[in-house]
């Protein structure tokens, strides 16, 4: 058995015996918001043990292709649907840093509208506006946080900061935790050139400098809950992109924990996570929220090649308090363009070799729907099983956002758009738009992609539908805590990286000052 | 679960070849290069992601008689129909198999996508081999540090 009672160090898939740590906190998930509550904690001077399902990866390992991303840095190989009429793909980031590794870095802060709805559920409280802003500050001068600019954006960027002027559109160039960003177009597959701020370069390592521990494709599989408290954290190791002959399973490890257990494992982790522990509560696994959306290519006379420059630059919140939609630019590589194009066979390889002459912009909807995360009945290793379908009024907005993102191709010059949309052309002049303002509203026609995931088991006053209490804690359950977007009670309409790390590291904050309020008292 | 047969990976690659043809100036997916990689996805991938990659396959070859009224496999069909075959199953009014027909263009496309010589028919940067390995540790704190 090995007793790794010194930490400060990373213990990575392990075969040769249970493993036993003791921490005063154990953070489940090293995502955008595990990482930020186990960071404040270690700065506070407090032992932690950060447990990741995922690997280690240094930028020198990061996979030049999309399937070497889904295979060494997605959760489940992107192999997540969600289960409606219509089947939508889930892509999340599985390797530490979460999916602050494979996601454009985009740092938005959080409007000021959705500050509000919070404050109304009995929050105001714990996330004053105060305090909200001083740790955005924050985070953003460490991380690094600046507008694109200039070559960063790409042609498909420019291309769309320009439509937006030309109809006097609400535009702007994203602020990204990318300094020095060099517009590879490969932040979907990690950043090789090192420049995104992922927290496996930021603040895992600085946890780990101060004490911490990192286990790493580590699953955790409980919550050890005993007389109404949360005393750490069990599960086994997992090899991550083991070949079929390579054994999957490693040693079992337990984490006992003096302080408390945070939990961060993403709003398709945190839920089933409780689920499988025991935990029990009406709302637990419902109120699972998303941010889905689509894209629609544009094809131009010249060439746009919108593999280079970054994947996403430039972004417009025009359609945000009218419909709940913003669009951004987002260049996706030649293999997903493959599936995304509709059609197979002579046409689709017609439409393929206009690749260098195609830029991709997308719609996300802040939708209304909600739907339910529960544990796979395979067992823990195995994907969650997700329910969530958008709603008619999710639709007709994205469909709107998506009229909006044909228009604005045209106004940039594009000759035909691609929608995408099954009962449309497969390709749109722009005397055509009629169609696409009439396209069909069943969800099946449309390419949805599902991201921006919140939910699962949200915070709030009222105790019936909100599973974290105001004072942190899952309801009836001491020193266990929600760090996720899972904990958030709405969508927000804008990129969540920010704002989920802002609500880790309140939270931390919190747990922090109140511990040693507790011993100095 | 074992190894696939030899037979499905191949029909799998000639399927792959039907969905890309290729133009006079960007090559296809022909099978010679359809099966090394199907051989490596079938090795690496999840269990979810192969059974599903098999049933597709399957569903489209046995499709011809809701997309072209043929009652022979597509594997079988003349090269012109096999080609009004993919493309009306692209079209589909039924979901599920439009879904299949999606999920093998996206195992298709890794493969198509990621090749040398179409990127460069492109003018589209190569991609460098990807290094697999299994979660290596990470630099030690004084090197990585903020």
């Amino acid at each position: 058995m090995i007793r790794a009672r010194d930490l400060g160090e990373h213990l990575p898939f392990q075969t040769d015996g249970d493993c036993e740590i003791e921490a005063d906190y154990a953070v489940v998930g090293s995502g955008a918001g595990g990482a930020a509550a186990a960071l404040t904690l270690a700065r506070a001077g407090y032992r932690v043990a950060l447990c990741e399902s995922g690997a280690w990866r240094e930028p020198a390992d990061y996979p030049s292709s999309f399937f070497g991303a889904l295979r060494d840095l997605c959760a489940d190989w992107g192999t997540l649907f969600s289960r409606g009429r219509s089947l939508i793909p889930v892509l999340q980031g599985n390797c530490v840093g979460g999916t602050t590794v494979i996601n454009s870095a985009i740092m938005v802060r959080l409007p000021g509208d959705v500050l509000a709805e919070w404050q109304e559920l009995g929050l105001g409280d714990v996330f004053g506006e105060g305090a909200f802003d001083r740790v955005q500050d924050e985070i953003e001068e460490e991380l690094g946080v600046e507008p694109m600019a200039g070559p960063q954006l790409g042609t498909s960027g420019e291309l769309m900061l320009a439509a937006l002027r030309k109809l006097k559109m609400e535009g702007h160039a994203m602020r990204r935790a990318a300094p020095g960003c060099e517009g590879r177009g490969q932040c979907l597959q990690g950043c090789s050139a090192g420049r995104k701020s992922s927290l496996n370069l930021q603040w895992v390592p600085e946890t780990l400098s101060r004490g911490g521990a990192l286990l790493s494709e580590a699953r955790v599989e409980r919550v050890r809950i005993k007389d109404g408290r949360a005393l750490g954290v069990s599960g086994h190791f997992r090899r991550v992109g083991a070949r079929r002959e390579q054994p999957r399973k490693g040693s079992r490890f337990v984490i006992h924990t003096k302080r408390g257990v945070l939990l961060a494992a993403s709003s398709t982790g945190t839920a089933p996570l409780l689920q499988r522990s025991g935990y029990r509560h009406a709302a637990l696994g419902r109120n699972f929220m998303a941010q889905p959306g689509a894209g629609i290519l544009g094809v131009y006379p010249d060439a746009v090649h919108m593999e280079r420059g970054t994947t996403q630059g430039v972004a417009s919140m025009q359609l945000r308090e009218s419909h709940g939609v913003k669009l951004e630019s987002l260049s996706i590589p030649l293999e997903i363009l493959a599936a995304r194009v509709a059609g197979a066979g002579v046409g689709h390889a017609d439409l393929l070799e206009r690749y260098p002459h195609m830029a991709m912009w997308a719609a996300a909807v802040r939708a209304e729907a909600r739907g339910t995360i529960r544990p796979s009945p395979l067992g823990p290793s195995a994907p969650p099983t997700l329910r969530y379908e958008p709603t008619r009024g999710d639709t007709q907005r994205l469909r709107a956002g998506i009229l909006e993102l044909a228009r604005l191709h045209f106004a940039a010059g594009a000759q035909q758009v691609l929608p995408g949309v099954h009962g449309l052309p497969t390709r749109l002049g722009p005397d055509q738009l009629d169609l696409l303002a009439a396209a069909p509203l069943d969800n099946r026609c449309w390419t949805w992609v599902l991201t921006h995931l919140f939910g699962g088991c949200v915070m709030g006053a009222d105790k019936r539908h909100a599973v974290v209490g105001t004072d942190l804690c899952v309801r009836g359950v001491d020193a266990l805590h929600v760090v996720d977007a899972s904990c958030l009670p709405t969508t927000l309409g804008v990129n969540p990286q920010l704002t989920i790390m802002s609500v880790a590291r309140l939270v931390a904050e919190r747990l922090a000052n109140e511990t040693t309020n507790r011993s100095t008292g | 679960m074992k190894p696939p047969a030899g037979y499905l990976l191949r029909m799998e690659a000639r399927v792959l070849e039907a969905i890309f043809p290729g133009t006079t100036d960007v090559p296809g997916l022909c099978r010679e290069r359809a099966l090394p990689f199907l051989a490596m996805f079938h090795d690496q991938s999840p269990r979810t992601l192969r059974l599903a990659l098999h049933a597709s396959a399957i569903a489209f070859v046995m499709a011809t008689p809701l997309t072209v009224g043929a009652l022979r496999p597509a594997l079988l069909l003349a090269p012109e129909v096999l080609a009004r075959h993919t493309e009306a199953c692209a079209g589909h009014r039924v979901y599920l198999l439009r879904q299949a027909l999606l999920m093998l263009k996206t195992a298709g496309g890794f493969c198509w996508g990621a090749d040398q010589a179409v990127r460069s028919s492109m003018s589209v940067a190569g991609y460098k081999p990807d290094p697999l390995k299994a979660g290596c540790a990470p630099a030690t704190s004084e090197e990585s540090g903020p």
